[in-house]
């Protein structure tokens, strides 16, 4: 649900770069029609009632038995997924993630689709610090959502005529790495942009370095644990970033040194499921049609 | 952990306030089935939209292509 709202959001990027946007599901036309009144949606949202394209593709999910949640239609809804077609409909990319909860964020969607790099989102919070170098992070999207998979982008600076080490550089210089921390989030690889190599002072060998201004991305994710029953979702999360590098040049090297910055990104509500009222509706309509208590 | 945490945390450290008997809890195994793989031309959807439009996506992709989610359900 939270999906489809933040896909809603990138809706018109996609569709300026010259791609539609479809979801499927197997809830009935109008759930659908209320959902897109309800949360301004403008794409098609497309009923396949009776999961025959669901099956077609062969991602029906084969872990709910047809006597199971009757009224909620849990037989026959798909494995929550995205594929990217090119035009002739065939894929060009496609992300499932093994637990149900965990999705792509509307942003990271739209940068997939577009081959591009996640962008920094002008609403979320960006943090710059200089001391020998320039690190500034901001997040990909305004708000981090529970189990949407957000990009954390760390964009450092390291000034003219100087180098870091990259991974792969001998064990006696200190690579730049960067950790994130914080209560209610989990953090995927690092993903780093392509090195260059350097001959550089004693070594006989070409060791890979960073120059000038790179961008490094780490997958970030608001977790469940935010979650306790009879507690209120926190309004926002607290997110520590450390970097860790050693500055060289042609001559010397510094010693190796750390920045750490602390960013606070505001968590968002869930889309409250209007399930619950139009599932105690059909309850109560099947039960009436079927004349005994469902499941 | 209490009780209570054992009935609503999953094995990926997942919390929900359903528990974890709920059909929709079950989790697949890793390497489960994702349908088409790169490269594969996926099949034909002809499915009505939110307004009862009968949509081909075959014939509705713009000229770059498209993004086709599957999600569980807009309601629940």
């Amino acid at each position: 649900m939270t999906q489809l709202v933040q896909l809603q959001a990138v809706n018109e990027s996609l569709e300026g770069a010259g791609y539609s946007v479809f979801a499927i599901s197997n809830d009935p036309i109008e759930i659908l029609s209320d959902f897109a009144a309800k949360h301004g949606i403008t794409f098609p949202l497309l009923s396949d009632g009776d999961s025959a394209v669901i099956r077609a593709f062969g991602i029906m999910n084969q872990l709910i038995r047809p006597d199971e949640g009757q009224s909620m239609r849990w037989y026959g809804i798909p494995y929550p997924g995205t594929y990217y077609l090119d035009e002739n409909m065939a894929v060009t990319d496609k992300d499932f993630h093994q637990h149900h909860a965990r999705r792509a964020s509307g942003s990271s969607v739209l940068a997939r689709a577009l081959g591009q790099e996640v962008q920094v989102h002008s609403g979320s919070q960006s943090i710059e610090v200089s001391d020998q170098i320039n690190v500034s992070v901001g997040l990909s999207e305004p708000v981090l959502q529970l189990e949407v998979i957000s990009h954390l982008l760390v964009d450092v600076e390291i000034p003219e005529g100087m180098h870091a080490y990259a991974q792969g550089a001998p064990s006696q210089f200190s690579c730049l790495s960067i950790e994130v921390q914080g209560e209610g989030i989990r953090v995927g690889d690092v993903s780093w942009p392509d090195s260059q190599s350097l001959r550089t002072l004693g070594i006989d060998a070409e060791v890979p370095v960073y120059m000038g201004r790179i961008r490094a991305s780490v997958p970030i994710t608001a977790t469940s644990d935010v979650i306790r029953l009879g507690h209120e979702i926190p309004e926002s999360l607290m997110v520590s970033v450390a970097v860790n590098f050693q500055l060289c040049d042609d001559y010397e090297c510094f010693l190796p040194d750390q920045i750490e910055l602390t960013l606070s990104s505001a968590l968002d509500r869930l889309v409250e499921p209007e399930g619950l009222s139009i599932y105690a509706d059909r309850v109560e309509a099947l039960e009436a049609e079927i004349g005994r208590p469902v499941r | 952990m209490s009780q209570s945490e054992n009935q609503y945390y999953d094995e990926f450290g997942f919390y929900s306030p359903q528990e974890l008997t709920r059909a929709t809890r079950r989790q697949p195994e890793s390497d489960f089935h994702t349908g088409p793989e790169i490269g594969e031309v996926v099949p034909p959807i002809v499915l009505p939209d939110q307004h009862g439009i009968l949509r081909d996506v075959a014939k509705s992709l713009r000229a770059n292509g498209g993004v086709v989610v599957f999600h569980r359900s807009a309601y629940w």
